[in-house]
């Protein structure tokens, strides 16, 4: 009888321990299954004689957004053990000294990291390509966009967007001839890569599509000049929105800047007195008034170099290449050497970049309806040694910015 | 009992040949009042081969039945993706007969359910889709099903029969508040059989084959401000999807199983025995559009089963002792999906796929077993007094792999049954039961262990979920059901009969200071 109960309880044990499929499938289960080595080069700048060791090259899954990091050796490269998928390597640095720092960023193709691209090692490898710039005079220092509820009818309102520029330098510089722009497309969305690619490539151009209209500080060269640490606000509609909504903000102030043209957007909110305007030089789409993505813009600061106004559109438009026929989207390229100031805004950390590493090598997430604004970070050192507030500008916003819970005009403007 | 009613009870189980009932012997489904008596005495008729009814099923049990039902459950004690409280209608009915040579039987069930704060139901059936999508918001859903179950089989000859029987459900649901989704799903089973009788044995053999399909579709019409789908991938790993006014998500589950089953019976005067054993091999295919263009997800299963039931007659008593296993692995593999240009095309994309990684692993396995004493029994075998005194064991095994983390979650739980059924015969023509039952159970286990941390990007665990999960799992709770019936005969010798069934029940979580009640209502006629 003993003998009988034992091999049961024997047979129940293994029973209960075994899996049949787990068995079968046993393979899958491990590390070489679940993942894959890869091996990522900075590919620097001929011209750049500085170290390549200590940089901090990052993978991000492009499907999750989970990123893993690893430190370059002497030569610049970083070996990964990552999961299969698919990635893009980035890199974000600084070279040199206060006063001439370079600012290093640079952003992959899309890596490949499946078994049919290991190489004959069984290491996936992969280049990545670095760009040098340097940090802007002026910067964008806060935008909110996404606007809040209206307690009075419960609807999102959102027509009280604004944008802050700075003088984060030690020098005056004048806003005359600098521009604004919003990026195509619109919003951030789930496609691997933008449209504006390079040929056969998922490599984005070298130029930045302007959607809808180009706007510009008017001005013959000085008649604008902003002192260091001061700033400048842009406004959609500059009026008093308390009125409409108890939590929007007041814009109707004296010195700030209307993105408004009495030709271009004659349907949006007259601005109030005291308010200068933009000068709006090209217009494409068909509508009469000018709004940026209330989810996911992408915004820049550039200046028009070696041209006018007239023959920069005449030269640099080109048809939209997901609506070629129609000339209501067409873009305004503009060289990426042009721009001084550019951040990228989405609102799923899974969609594609639409702005170069150059200009914004990351994103900032954010989302619509909360009246939350998007702010730089004061760089604490910067600042300290220059004895005056100085904004962090890596180019790149996912280290550069922070999310505030309200505006930081709304509190101020209250009750003027 | 009267053979009348003998007829009706063994009716009741060979129509709902294809409800399984916990071998610790609680109650059912909420089905007609008699099922479970005609099951201990009739194993066959609940088997996975319908072939073997005709030789162990009488003719002189041909019978129908209809019924009009109405159940409400309210309470706080509850899973996470069951509604707060909900109430089902509807209607029931079956048919068993036996002509000539031929055993036919026959079921059609439809439901429809109106519910309150329910939240994550991206799927008809919970938990049958690992990959699946929800939304967090609670709200009122409604949803129908439709059941239909139809057995034929024919004896061959004096030792071989052979048979057919075909499934086909289809439920839908639908939330009336952002999320809103859309969900249709249906099933179509198919299972040939054989049997074979030599002496007091009787064999069979059965091949099964099954598939499923749901399509699930969510949208917003609101303000979609703060608002977003789920996506998940298994041990509550999911990403999160913003919603916006245009938001509109879709996917398609397609599942299909193929497996068999053996039986074997013998009766040899006091004794019978029975035994099944079956297989089944699952493949899933999960879909992001309803064109299936994006193949997201594949999923493998192997399920597995064993059920025996032994009887001893004695006097005016009656023993029956059931066993019950069931092992079901399911693993669940993401696929690699790239969206690129098609080559040699003029501005066509496609996604193609490079390949698959194992995500999630789960083992689910429960076994009981449970001992059915009848007391006065008549000469047909069903007394006045029957008990059941039942245990079951229950392992839940998961495992989640994104390198370099893995989570595991793992519990066991033990139910303990006990429940007591008198039956009256208060006048002529009417027989009345009444019944009371006890469950306790208890689970303990980890809340979620992982080796190593996922610090960045939007895959993220739920640990809210993850939390009110475990305190559900991890805890003791007790149930107790009480149940009258009364049937009375319109016509003589059960040809035409009235009945009707009231239940009322809970369960009680100390630990948690939160109950659940169930009370349901059934009238019909058996004819």
């Amino acid at each position: 009888m003993d003998k009988y109960f034992s091999y049961a309880f024997f047979l129940l044990v293994i029973v209960l321990e075994s899996s049949c499929l787990r068995d079968i499938r046993k393979s899958d289960f491990k590390d070489d299954s679940l993942s894959a080595e890869v091996c990522v080069t900075m590919d620097f700048p001929e011209s750049y004689t500085g170290s390549k060791y200590g940089f901090n090259i990052v993978m991000r899954n492009r499907f999750t957004g989970t990123e893993t990091v690893e430190m370059s050796d002497d030569d610049g490269t970083a070996v990964f053990r990552v999961p299969y998928g698919i990635y893009t390597a980035s890199v974000n640095g600084t070279d040199g000294e206060d006063g001439k720092k370079a600012i290093l960023n640079g952003v992959s193709e899309e890596i490949m990291v499946a078994g049919v691209s290991m190489g004959a090692s069984g290491t996936c490898s992969a280049s990545l390509p670095v760009n040098i710039s340097y940090s802007s005079p002026i910067v964008i220092k806060e935008a909110y966009f996404g606007g809040m509820l209206n307690p009075l009818n419960n609807r999102n309102y959102t027509k009280d967007a604004y944008f802050i520029l700075y003088n984060n330098s030690g020098s005056d510089v004048f806003l005359d001839g600098l521009c604004f722009a919003t990026i195509d497309p619109y919003n951030s969305t789930n496609t691997s890569a933008s449209i504006w690619v390079k040929n056969g490539t998922s490599e984005l151009r070298d130029s930045l599509p302007v959607s809808s209209i180009g706007w510009m500080f008017p001005g013959s060269g000085t008649d604008y000049p902003l002192s260091p640490g001061e700033e400048v606000v842009l406004c959609l509609n500059a009026i008093n929105h308390e009125k409409i909504s108890p939590e929007a903000v007041n814009l109707a102030v004296p010195g700030y800047w209307a993105l408004y043209d009495r030709i271009y957007t004659p349907d949006q909110s007259e601005p109030s007195a005291g308010t200068r305007l933009m000068k709006a030089f090209w217009k494409a789409s068909l509508s009469d008034i000018y709004i940026v993505s209330v989810s996911s813009p992408a915004f820049f600061l550039y200046r028009i170099e070696g041209m006018t106004t007239g023959e920069f559109v005449a030269s640099c438009l080109a048809p939209n290449p997901k609506k070629p026929e129609n000339r209501a989207f067409d873009c305004l390229m503009v060289d990426k050497l042009w721009v001084l100031d550019g951040v990228e805004c989405m609102s799923d950390p899974l969609h594609g970049k639409r702005m170069r590493p150059e200009v914004d090598n990351g994103f900032v997430l954010v989302s619509e309806g909360l009246g939350q604004s998007i702010c730089r970070k004061i760089d604490e050192e910067a600042s300290k040694s220059a004895g005056r507030v100085v904004y962090m500008d890596t180019n790149n916003s996912s280290s550069d910015f922070e999310i505030l819970p309200s505006p930081s005009l709304k509190i101020k403007n209250r009750n003027l | 009992m009267k053979t009348g009613h003998i007829s009706i009870v063994l009716l009741a189980f060979a129509v709902f040949s294809s409800v399984r009932l916990s071998a610790d012997g609680t109650y059912g489904d909420g089905y007609p009042f008699f099922v479970e008596r005609t099951a201990d005495f009739c194993p066959w008729l609940l088997s996975g081969n319908v072939s073997g009814n005709v030789f162990t099923f009488a003719d002189s049990l041909n019978m129908s039945f209809a019924e009009i039902f109405r159940k409400d459950v309210s309470g706080g004690f509850k899973r996470y993706y069951e509604p707060e409280r909900y109430g089902t209608s509807g209607f029931r009915t079956a048919s068993a007969k036996t002509i000539g040579n031929l055993f036919v039987r026959g079921r059609f069930d439809y439901g429809y359910t109106g519910a309150k704060g329910h939240a994550w139901c991206g799927t008809v059936v919970p938990e049958e889709i690992i990959c699946f999508m929800a939304d967090s918001v609670p709200g009122k859903t409604a949803g129908e099903s439709y059941n239909t179950s139809v057995g034929l089989s024919l004896a061959l000859s004096d030792v071989m029969a052979a048979g057919v029987s075909f499934d086909y459900d289809v439920g839908t649901l639908s939330k009336f508040n952002d999320g809103r989704n859309s969900n249709t799903r249906s099933a179509l089973g198919v299972s040939p059989s054989l049997a074979f009788r030599y002496g007091k044995f009787v064999f069979g053999g059965a091949l099964t084959y099954e598939r499923v399909s749901e399509k699930v579709s969510y949208k917003y019409i609101g303000d979609p401000a703060g608002k977003g789908l789920y996506y998940f991938e298994g041990l509550f790993y999911y990403t999160f999807s913003p919603a916006s006014s245009s938001f509109l998500s879709e996917r398609w589950y397609y599942n299909e199983a193929f497996g068999g089953s053996l039986q074997c019976s013998a009766s040899s005067g006091d004794v019978d025995l029975y035994g099944e054993i079956s297989l089944k091999y699952r493949m899933e295919n999960d879909y992001q559009d309803n064109l299936k263009s994006w193949h997201y997800n594949e999923v493998l299963g192997l399920d597995w089963s064993y059920t025996g039931n032994v009887l001893f007659r004695r006097d005016r008593f009656r023993h029956v002792l059931k066993m019950d296993f069931e092992n079901l692995e399911r693993m669940s593999y993401n696929v690699l999906n790239v969206y690129e240009p098609v080559p040699g095309e003029n501005n066509q994309y496609r996604y193609r796929e490079y390949g698959r990684t194992l995500r999630y692993a789960s083992r689910f396995l429960t076994a009981g077993m449970s001992y059915v004493f009848y007391a006065d029994a008549d000469l047909s075998g069903h007394g006045k007094w029957r008990t059941v005194t039942g245990y079951s064991f229950a392992l839940s095994d998961e495992e989640f792999m994104f390198y370099p983390v893995s989570s595991y979650r793992k519990y066991f739980f033990h139910r303990f049954a006990f429940r007591a059924d008198r039956t009256f015969y208060p006048y002529k023509g009417g027989v009345s039961d009444i019944g009371a039952g006890a469950v306790y159970r208890c689970g303990y286990g980890s809340f979620s262990s992982s080796d190593g941390f996922l610090s960045s990007g939007s895959f993220r665990q739920n640990t809210g979920l993850l939390e009110s999960e475990h305190m559900y799992n991890d805890s003791e709770n007790i149930s107790v059901l009480v149940r009258i019936s009364h049937m009375h005969d319109l016509k003589p010798h059960g040809k035409l009969s009235l009945y009707g069934t009231l239940e009322a029940g809970a369960v009680f979580s100390q630990s948690l200071h939160m109950s659940r009640r169930i009370f349901s209502i059934a009238a019909g006629f058996y004819f």
